[in-house]
């Protein structure tokens, strides 16, 4: 076995410029690109590092806005809830109020008409009173009392106001005799009796009529052209109906 | 007996004993760099490289043997 | 037809004035010239975002450093000028024995032993330098004085084993092959080329990988050879 020593030499020394050469072209220029690209991440890094601080600020900051307006929210819910309550009640309150004034005014109403027809039925009773006291009357005042009801207009011609006595004496001197009606009718010795002391009282001088009046019930009544003496149970009923139902119904 | 026969006869045993060797080695040394990776798949580059170092540190033994055979052969120093 | 085969003799071609200049060295003059060009056309304009060839080539060294980095753990770029123009010439190499009418300069015993030469005194420059005379000088009386013979032959024994494995693979892949093609013919071989592109590409990569950890266990700190 033999061993070139030019072509060992020849080839340790191909290598060395081989690895110079390459040095040159090749290790170099990779490298530099290598940390171009290495510089361009470190670069990229740092602004995704800072982008990332921020988009974690934006996100804090967003969170913290929607906290508030959750916040807001609440309160103008709490809010809406109050008002709402509160005019639940006030239309309850009102309700409830009308409801009252309703039932105040049925209740008034009720007595008022109990009231009312309390006071038709004692109008009712007392009207029937009269009635059955005027029936009764009229049965008894058949001419027996006819002496008393004279004496009593008399005493009513006797008691005459000023004015009226003047109307009357007016009315007599005109020439004028009064009509003279009753409930029963008089005879006519009575009919003498009641025109002389007629006469004795009005100094009137002509015959007076005489008729008959059953609304009178019991009494008698002169009747001159402008003026009227009476005295009736007629009269006397009503009063006393007027009176009766008038303090019956103020006690009710 | 010449000096050419032996040395082919001498060629011929160095190249076959000496493959035997490595050739157990090799096995060997495959073998249990199969169990290692599959029981640290992770760690299977390390394992491959070291393998190859290992496997060419035995194969030097029958390249050693193998280069003897070709100087018996072809430049057998006794024939000249 | 006989079959003639002269593995371990050089051809030479011609003579450059005393020099005589082998096939070896016009082919290794050619990979130079490969190397260079690709090398040139890639890296002319480098930019950040580069071309498909750019980026070929990048891939490339950044992968070789970082096997070496796996290796040394240090910054491989002070040492990947050596490294992997070593890996990339020896791929050259030993796959231009696939061209035909092309021998693999590793094929015959110069170029690997230039090679392992090469090893060797950056072994030692690089142990020199990193951690200087005096320490460097004490890991050959380490673990005892006593070793120092046996130290120093292990120096030159790995490094001639380098170079034996080396030669030895592409020079019996290519006798193998010639006495392949004699015996059988044609398209026979073929297989076995399949074969020598894989052989071609692991004994380069083996070579790289124990030059990387011969520097590293001389520099320290790497894992031990």
């Amino acid at each position: 076995m033999t061993i070139d020593w030019w072509t060992l030499l020849l080839q340790t020394v191909n290598f060395l410029l081989l690895v110079w050469l390459l040095q040159h072209f090749l290790y170099k220029p990779v490298r530099a690109v290598i940390e171009k690209r290495r510089a361009l991440a470190e670069r990229a890094l740092t602004q995704a590092e800072a982008t990332e601080k921020q988009a974690t600020a934006a996100k804090a900051d967003f969170e913290a806005k929607t906290a508030g307006l959750d916040e807001a929210r609440k309160a103008e819910l709490k809010q809406a809830h109050e008002t709402a309550e509160a005019e639940a009640k006030k239309i309850l309150a009102d309700a409830r109020q009308q409801a009252d004034a309703i039932r105040a005014e049925a209740k008034r109403d009720a007595k008022e008409s109990q009231a009312e027809a309390v006071a038709g039925v004692r109008e009712d009773i007392v009207q029937t009173a009269v009635k059955m006291a005027g029936t009764i009357l009229a049965k008894t005042g058949d001419g027996a009392l006819n002496e008393v009801f004279l004496a009593r207009l008399l005493d009513q011609i006797g008691n005459l106001s000023k004015e009226d006595r003047a109307r009357i004496d007016g009315d007599i001197a005109s020439g004028g005799a009064p009509e003279i009606a009753t409930a029963a009718k008089l005879s006519r010795a009575e009919q003498g009796a009641w025109t002389k002391s007629l006469r004795a009282a009005l100094k009137f001088t002509g015959a007076p009529r005489y008729s008959v009046d059953a609304a009178l019930l019991g009494g008698a009544e002169l009747r001159f052209p402008h003026a009227t003496i009476r005295f009736a149970w007629s009269d006397q009923l009503k009063k006393a109906g007027e009176i009766l139902q008038n303090s019956r119904g103020g006690a009710a | 007996m010449t000096v050419d026969m032996l040395s082919i006869i001498g060629a011929a045993l160095a190249v076959s004993v000496g493959a035997i060797g490595p050739a157990f080695a090799e096995g060997r040394a495959i073998a249990a760099a199969m169990e290692a990776i599959a029981r640290q798949p992770e760690a299977s580059g390390t394992i491959s490289r070291t393998l190859f170092v290992g496997l060419a540190m035995i194969e030097t033994m029958a390249i050693y043997c193998l280069v003897v055979a070709l100087l018996l052969l072809y430049a057998n120093p006794f024939t000249q | 037809m006989t079959l003639q085969l002269h593995p371990l003799q050089t051809e030479i071609l011609f003579h450059l004035g005393p020099v005589p200049i082998t096939s070896e060295v016009t082919t290794t003059w050619a990979i130079m010239a490969v190397l260079v060009a690709i090398s040139w056309l890639a890296m002319r304009h480098a930019k950040v975002k580069g071309g498909w060839l750019q980026t070929v080539v990048e891939v490339a060294v950044e992968a070789i450093a970082d096997q070496v980095e796996a290796i040394l753990r240090v910054d491989p770029w002070k040492y990947l000028p050596l490294l992997a123009t070593l890996f990339i010439y020896l791929v050259f190499a030993n796959l231009s024995g696939m061209l035909p009418g092309v021998e693999a300069p590793t094929a015959h015993i110069e170029t690997p032993a230039a090679l392992a030469l090469i090893v060797f005194f950056s072994v030692q420059f690089y142990g020199l330098r990193s951690q200087g005379l005096k320490a460097y000088a004490k890991r050959y009386l380490e673990p005892n004085p006593l070793l120092l013979p046996l130290n120093l032959v292990s120096q030159v024994t790995r490094s001639f084993s380098l170079m034996m494995r080396l030669f030895g693979n592409m020079m019996s892949h290519e006798l193998v092959l010639a006495i392949i093609l004699f015996l059988a013919g044609l398209f026979v071989p073929v297989p076995f080329m399949l074969l020598g592109i894989l052989i071609g590409l692991i004994q380069a990569f083996i070579f790289t990988v124990l030059a990387t950890v011969y520097i590293g266990g001389a520099v320290g700190g790497g894992e031990a050879g």
